[in-house]
């Protein structure tokens, strides 16, 4: 998947931001960020997932120490289709990778599906976007979203 | 060949049990695991894979539910030593165990299709048990919309204090 990605930081020394998805992460602590990345062409001016966190602490090997994330996921329209929040993640930019042994809560867009669990790891790659949560997952869904 | 037993007790049943009990209104699914593909809008969930809705209990090892991106999971799969439990309007059980269920939810020409479908493997057919008796049945296939149940090649045990005869040996 083409990303695009910006990376908006309201850095304790100042702002900083850039474009592309090899690129080096903030070299400084950052506080109250937020990555968008968007859909491919022709869509690319649309925002797909918006990650943010109120702290980003940069670790060796291109890593972020993200506290109190936040994920948005839209659709093409600008609908929200789900939101995720965790307390904290570490996140690979160059890999577009966000894991954690913590626990994640997930509602979506429309809140009929709410999942929750411990230990996740969100993967935006280039032909597929997913999340595996590895333990005790439980998902409620609104009455009617899922007749059986 | 094949028969038919029209068990329109389960919609009542699911219907008095959704209004008399609002609080469990909804579904829950809780596994040890899960994947989701945004791609595909697949969820996998894995492993101790247990389904707590009004209308039905569900245990499984793997349960793969497919999610349009608007609407009603068009497809739920079942897989590895499947239990589910119904209770009708009596407080009647009926319990079905098989090897896999495919459930499958589509609409035609403005017709709704829900059709479940049990397997199980060579030995071991899909059974469903009330306290009448058991059925087995390679395949066994709820009819949801119809709420019909299709036996092929099926074997019946009925409890001797219903039937008064002896039990049929099930293949």
């Amino acid at each position: 998947m083409a990303w695009g990605l910006v990376f908006l930081c309201s850095l304790a020394l100042g702002v900083c931001s850039f474009q592309g998805r090899a690129q080096q992460p903030p070299l400084s602590h950052a506080q109250d960020f937020s990555t968008d990345m968007y859909f491919k062409p022709p869509n690319e001016q649309l925002v797909e997932t918006r990650l943010s966190g109120t702290n980003a602490l940069p670790l060796p090997g291109g890593l972020l120490d993200v506290k109190k994330l936040k994920i948005e996921s839209f659709s093409t329209n600008g609908t929200l289709v789900m939101t995720a929040l965790a307390d904290q993640c570490t996140y690979d930019i160059r890999h577009g990778i966000a894991s954690s042994p913590g626990h994640l809560d997930l509602v979506s867009g429309d809140g009929a599906y709410h999942l929750d669990g411990d230990g996740f790891m969100f993967v935006w790659g280039t032909n597929a976007t997913s999340l595996t949560v590895s333990n005790h997952v439980r998902t409620v869904i609104r009455n009617g979203m899922l007749k059986l | 060949m094949k028969a038919k037993i029209f068990l329109l007790l389960f919609a009542a049943a699911c219907c008095a049990q959704a209004q008399t009990d609002p609080g469990t209104n909804r579904t829950t699914i809780t596994s040890e695991s899960g994947y989701f593909d945004k791609n595909s809008r697949r969820m996998v969930y894995s492993t101790h894979v247990y389904v707590n809705d009004p209308r039905v209990q569900l245990w499984c090892e793997r349960l793969t539910l497919d999610l349009p991106p608007q609407g009603h999971p068009t497809n739920v799969v079942a897989e590895t030593n499947v239990v589910i439990d119904f209770i009708d309007a009596t407080n009647k059980t009926y319990h079905v165990t098989s090897d896999k269920a495919v459930y499958s939810f589509s609409v035609d020409n403005g017709k709704t299709n829900e059709l479940v479908t049990f397997t199980g493997h060579e030995g071991k057919p899909p059974a469903v048990k009330t306290a009448d008796g058991m059925i087995y049945s390679e395949p066994l296939v709820w009819d949801r919309t119809a709420d019909v149940l299709h036996f092929n090649n099926y074997t019946t045990i009925l409890n001797q204090s219903i039937s008064g005869t002896n039990s049929i040996l099930p293949k």
